[in-house]
């Protein structure tokens, strides 16, 4: 999901609007702004004003509601109303000391997906009332489940070492398609939701 | 431990994590550092307390089986409470328990390395390193590991050869190495079979028994197991520990071990063919490090006695070593990045 924050810039008097991923930190210092939060990569807008915080604030959603948060000392105000935590909605105006931003809650939902689509047992006992279960043999009582996260092949990226590798693998050269075993399926999703930084005697 | 680190151009480095390879490398660095600056080396590894004194090098030992939580804490303590010039991060820009993600950017004043050895990529991925390392790091040193490194593309990276304990130069003969194995009058013109035992404490049962395998079964040669412990299995007589452990590689014709980083390029530098043992690990890529240096893998002590005896029939004449020691050029980068701050 996505919103639009428009704003005049205070020196310059210049109009700018920006559309951002939400959660979107708003404050005076990019590093000083969280990168992540509850796993989502966060959109950092920096506003230049010395009495702005180095983090200063939140706009991020809650129960399919977008909200903000004041971070700082200085505070926030929405719509002229000193607030700590406020509903944001379409057209409403967040003060941050010297910066006035309209809100375009307008959200655009971005419906591309990115990833695998796994087959998986489904673990029902029975096909009834099932509409995805076949009679074919073939793929009684599977569905195919799906990884958001696992389609990327870039360098430095998680499914690099697969795509690389992917001769270890059923790889159709006239397609290009991989397919991977159920075994594999496994294995990935183990890999996908290993946990790191708990010993501090690995290598 | 010392908490007195007070003065100026004082450089720590952050070398947690098992086994001798952040040990090592950060070794490798701080003795060439040390003549010039002070070292600070913070390590957690067991084999810390075997290290010999350096000059101009102090190791912040904290203790292998304190947990996560109180060696985060610690790291914490240190990296805030004293001062320094540049810190050196080893391998895992977030810390090994994701400590330094928290305290990195709080240090923007003090340069900051990351020295980048390979590691696992879905771990970068799944700890968004990759802008994490481009946003808290001025300098980030791939240590002879060439592209394989996920981050090896950053435009912060500098490359060097392999860092090494020792330099070439600073090698002893075949003579010392040979006493250093204690090697027997009657071994001195057998070929030398070295088992080195690094890694996990776990893995040296293996080697123990590998020795103890070679040894009965491949007449006329000279077999010693180097390394920290007597390893169950082996035969108390034929384990040697020596540091480091590069000075014994030397007399070697074959070395059996694993595909870690110093066993890996101490061997290649010195031309001695390996045999190695693709050790599972949850960072560090060892299969990976052996296929791209085309090392001869194995996988059961049946198969790593069928490769000795293949290679030491091999007539291995050229093994005069002379080799770079990218820890000396990486010293330099290091130095650069702090000497230019007031």
């Amino acid at each position: 999901m996505q919103i639009k924050l428009s704003w005049l810039d205070p020196v310059t008097r210049e109009s700018r609007q920006s559309t951002f991923a939400i959660p979107v930190a708003l404050g005076k210092e990019f590093a000083s702004m969280p990168q992540i939060i509850e796993g989502k990569r966060v959109s950092r807008l920096v506003l230049q004003d010395d009495e702005i915080a180095d983090y200063h604030a939140l706009i991020y959603l809650e129960n399919g509601e977008l909200q903000v948060l004041d971070s700082s000392t200085t505070g926030i105000k929405v719509n002229d109303r000193q607030i700590s935590k406020s509903k944001l909605t379409n057209g409403d105006r967040l003060q941050i000391c010297s910066y006035e931003i309209t809100i375009s809650s307008e959200t655009e939902q971005c419906d591309r997906m990115v990833g695998f689509l796994f087959k998986r047992k489904c673990d029902r006992t029975s096909k009834n009332g099932c509409p995805d279960c076949n009679d074919d043999g073939l793929y009684t009582y599977q569905e195919y489940a799906y990884y958001p996260n696992y389609g990327n092949y870039s360098r430095g990226y998680w499914g690099a070492d697969y795509y690389y590798e992917r001769d270890r693998y059923f790889y159709d050269p006239a397609t290009g398609n991989v397919d991977f075993t159920e075994a594999d399926n496994v294995s990935l999703e183990a890999e996908g939701d290993e946990d790191f930084e708990l010993d501090m005697g690995a290598s | 431990m010392n908490s007195t680190w007070e003065q100026a151009k004082i450089v720590v480095i952050y070398a947690l994590g098992g086994g001798w390879g952040h040990l090592n490398r950060a070794l490798a660095l701080a003795r060439i550092l040390g003549k010039r600056s002070q070292v600070k080396i913070i390590v957690n590894s067991p084999y810390a307390a075997l290290i010999p004194s350096i000059q101009g090098c102090e190791l912040y030992q904290i203790s292998p089986d304190i947990g996560v939580m109180a060696t985060c804490k610690e790291v914490k303590n240190v990296l805030l409470a004293t001062s320094y010039n540049c810190l050196v991060i080893d391998t895992f820009p977030r810390g090994l328990g994701g400590e330094l993600a928290e305290i990195l950017p709080q240090l923007k004043q003090i340069p900051r390395v990351l020295i980048h050895r390979d590691i696992n990529p879905r771990y970068i991925a799944l700890k968004n390193s990759r802008s994490f390392v481009t946003d808290n790091f001025n300098l980030v040193i791939v240590p002879g590991e060439g592209n394989t490194p996920p981050l090896a593309n950053l435009p912060q990276v500098k490359h060097t050869k392999p860092w090494l304990i020792r330099s070439a130069d600073e090698l002893p003969s075949i003579n010392t190495a040979r006493s250093h194995l204690r090697l027997k009058p009657q071994e001195n013109y057998l070929k030398t079979v070295i088992v080195y035992a690094a890694g996990k404490r776990a893995e040296l049962a293996l080697y123990g028994k590998l020795t103890q395998i070679l040894a009965l079964s491949i007449p006329n040669i000279a077999v010693r197991c180097l390394a920290a412990k007597c390893p169950k299995n082996c035969p108390p007589n034929l384990w040697i520990f020596h540091y480091p452990g590069i000075e014994c590689l030397v007399a070697a014709d074959v070395v059996v071990g694993s595909g870690g980083y110093n066993t890996v390029y101490e061997c290649a530098a010195l031309r001695i063919p390996l045999i190695a043992f693709a050790m599972p690990r949850r960072y560090d890529r060892q299969e990976v490090r052996l296929s791209n240096l085309n090392v001869q893998k194995v996988k059961t002590i049946e198969e790593a006695t069928f490769a000795v005896c293949y290679y030491l029939n091999i007539n291995n004449c050229d093994r005069q070593p002379n080799f770079i020691n990218g820890a000396v050029e990486a010293a330099d980068l290091i130095e650069q990045v702090y000497s230019t701050r007031p």
